[in-house]
C-alpha cells in the first residue's frame, strides 16, 4: 500500500438537487445547481475551485455527450480543469476518492466533486435496462443474456439457499427506505410501501421484483473537499472523511467464488478499519448500494454491520431502522431517495454531512461517531467505502 | 442504442461457436475464452483446446425483462454454468420444459444457438446456450 503520513480530508461544503424526474432541466441546469449551492454553503466563489471531477456513468449513452467536465466545467462557470471519472454505479464516489488523493498529494487545494445523472426524459425502460448491462462484461455476460438485476436476481438466490433469507426480509428494506425517504424533502418517492405491493409488483428478474429495484431519475450531488488546513478558514466544526479504500472482484459474475457475498464490499472495509484502527463495531450509521434489496443485505454483512445471513433477519427486527442499532440508508436510500446512476455516491456523502451538523430533520439520529458511505460499480465488482467522523 | 457486437462476435467465434479455449504449456492453466496471454502465469506458450460442452447448473434466474436483443425469449431463463473440466460461464438456459429441469447441480450441455440480430444489417450473431440433458 502507498505510504501516506495522513489520510484526512474535509468537506467544507455540499448541495444537491432533488431526486427523480426533472423534466424542466438538463444535465447541465442541474449540475448548476448543486455546485453553486456547495459553493454558497462553503460562501465560496466558483474561482476558488482548483478543480471539477465529475462523477457520471451514462452520458454517452443516454445524452450523446462526452467531454462531460469540460461541458460542466464550462457551463457552470467554474472554468477550471475537470474531468469525468466513470465507473458505473460508483463513479461519483471513485471520484471522491481521487479528489482525496489529489488533495492528500498536495497538488490541488479544493477540489469540486460533483456526482451526476440525467436518465428520464431521454431513454425507453428496455434502453434503460441496456445501458445498466453495459456495467457488466458486454462480450460474455450482457451479449449472452444478462441483465444487471440478472446477476443481482442469482446472488440472491444463492444467500436465499445458503441462509434461508425469505422474500419478506428482501422486501422490509425496501419498506424501510420508503418510510425513511417519507422524512427525506428530496427524496424521489415518499409513498408508503406495503409488503403485499412489493410482493405483488412486477418480477423483474426472479426473486427480484419491480419495487425491490430503483427507477430512473434525474439529479446531481456536490461536494468541496478540501485539506484539513484549509478548511481551518471555512468551518469551525469540520467533518472529516478519514479514510476511504476500493475494493475489487472479479467483473464477470461467474467467475466470483460466493455468489451470496460481497467480496470487494469486504476487502474495501477491512482496509478502512484498520486503516482507522476500529472496528464495525464503532460504526453508527451507514448509507449502502442498495440498487436492490439483496444489494442492502449483503452490503451490512460483508460491512460487519451484522453477522454473515442475517442481513434480512436484521432488517425484519428493526436492527437497521431509522431508531435501530444501526440504522441503514437514513436518507432513504437509492431505492428511495432516488439512483441518478452517478450522483450516487456524492448523495451519500450529503446524508452523512447533514446528519453531523445536523440538519436532517425528522429523520435526524443522536449520538453518532463514525459513519460510512458503500458504492458498488456493476454487479459488486468494484466497491469504494469511506469513512466519515467529526 | 442498438447492441453492435457483430465485429466482436466475430473476432470471438471460436470461442463462442466452438468452445474453444487454451492449456497453458507454461503453468497448466486451463482458459477460456481463448486469449492471447495466460491469465495465471502471463506465458504466451498457449495451446488451443476445445472444451466440453457438458457441464452443471451453479446458479439460475428466470428474466422478465430481458437484455437488449433477448426482448423475444422473455420471459427467459438464465444461469451460471460450471463446464467438466472447471470453467464457468454464464448464458441463458433453454429448452426448458420444467423448472424442476434448473436445480443447482443439474446437468446441461451448451449448444451452438442463434442470439441477435444486431448492426444496420441485421447480421445475426449466434454463440451458446444451456439446455438440459435428457437421457
Amino acid at each position: 500500500m502507498a505510504k501516506q503520513l495522513m489520510d484526512k480530508t474535509v468537506v467544507i461544503g455540499f448541495d444537491m438537487t432533488k431526486f427523480g424526474d426533472l423534466y424542466e432541466l438538463g444535465i447541465t441546469d442541474i449540475a448548476d445547481l448543486a455546485i453553486h449551492g456547495a459553493l454558497k454553503s462553503a460562501k465560496m466563489n466558483a474561482s476558488d475551485i482548483d478543480s471539477l471531477y465529475v462523477g457520471n456513468a451514462m452520458s454517452g449513452q443516454f445524452l450523446g455527450q462526452e467531454n462531460l467536465g469540460n461541458l460542466i466545467a464550462t457551463e457552470t462557470g467554474l472554468d477550471c480543469e475537470a474531468l469525468k471519472i466513470e465507473a458505473a454505479g460508483a463513479s461519483s464516489a471513485v471520484a471522491l476518492r481521487v479528489a482525496a488523493h489529489a488533495i492528500l498529494s498536495g497538488y490541488k487545494e479544493k477540489v469540486m466533486v460533483l456526482g451526476v445523472e440525467k436518465m428520464t426524459s431521454f431513454t425507453k425502460m428496455n434502453e434503460i435496462q441496456a445501458a445498466l448491462a453495459t456495467g457488466l462484461d458486454a462480450t460474455w455476460e450482457s451479449s449472452l443474456g444478462a441483465t444487471l438485476p440478472a446477476n443481482f436476481a442469482m446472488m440472491a438466490r444463492a444467500h436465499i439457499r445458503k441462509f434461508g433469507t425469505t422474500a419478506e426480509q428482501l422486501a422490509t428494506v425496501a419498506i424501510k427506505n420508503h418510510d425513511n425517504a417519507r422524512l427525506n424533502p428530496r427524496a424521489q418517492y415518499k409513498n408508503k410501501l406495503r409488503l403485499e405491493s412489493v410482493l405483488n409488483s412486477k418480477m423483474v428478474a426472479d426473486p427480484i421484483h419491480l419495487f425491490e429495484s430503483c427507477a430512473a431519475s434525474d439529479g446531481a450531488a456536490a461536494i468541496i473537499l478540501t485539506s484539513p488546513e484549509v478548511a481551518e478558514s471555512y468551518v469551525k466544526e469540520p467533518v472529516y472523511m478519514r479514510t476511504s479504500f476500493q475494493g475489487h472482484d472479479k467483473i464477470q459474475m461467474y467467475n466470483r467464488e460466493k455468489l451470496w457475498f460481497l467480496e470487494s464490499v469486504k476487502r474495501a472495509s477491512d482496509l478502512v478499519y484498520s486503516r482507522a484502527n476500529i472496528t464495525a463495531k464503532d460504526i453508527s450509521f451507514a448509507e449502502v448500494h442498495d440498487v436492490f434489496t439483496i444489494a442492502e443485505i449483503m452490503a451490512i454483512e460483508a460491512l460487519g454491520l451484522v453477522p454473515v445471513g442475517e442481513g434480512g433477519k436484521a432488517t425484519v427486527d428493526g436492527v437497521t431502522s431509522l431508531n435501530g442499532e444501526i440504522p441503514i440508508n437514513p436518507s432513504g436510500g437509492l431505492k428511495a431517495r432516488g439512483y441518478p446512476i452517478g450522483a450516487a455516491g456524492i448523495a451519500q456523502v450529503i446524508e452523512i454531512m447533514e446528519q453531523f451538523n445536523n440538519l436532517a430533520g425528522k429523520r435526524q439520529l443522536k449520538d453518532i461517531n463514525y459513519a460510512l458511505t458503500q458504492s458498488l460499480g456493476g454487479a459488486g465488482g468494484t466497491a469504494v467505502v469511506s469513512l466519515f467522523s467529526r | 442504442m442498438k447492441r453492435d457486437l457483430i465485429a466482436e462476435n466475430w473476432r470471438l467465434e471460436k470461442s463462442r461457436y466452438a468452445l474453444m479455449g487454451n492449456v497453458c504449456d507454461n503453468c497448466g492453466a486451463k482458459i477460456f475464452p481463448r486469449r492471447t496471454l495466460c491469465p495465471k502465469c502471463h506465458s504466451d506458450n498457449l495451446q488451443e483446446h476445445i472444451f466440453s460442452n457438458r457441464g452443471k447448473i451453479i446458479e439460475w434466474t428466470r428474466i422478465y425483462e430481458p437484455a437488449s436483443g433477448f426482448e423475444l425469449y422473455a420471459p427467459y431463463y438464465f444461469g451460471i454454468i460450471e463446464l467438466d473440466e472447471g470453467i464457468r460461464v454464464s448464458t441463458q438456459i433453454t429448452s426448458i420444459t420444467d423448472e424442476s429441469q434448473l436445480e443447482v447441480g443439474k446437468e446441461v450441455q451448451l449448444v451452438f444457438r442463434k442470439l441477435f440480430e444486431g448492426g444496420p444489417e441485421g447480421v445475426i450473431a449466434y454463440g451458446f446456450k444451456a439446455e438440459p440433458i435428457i437421457e
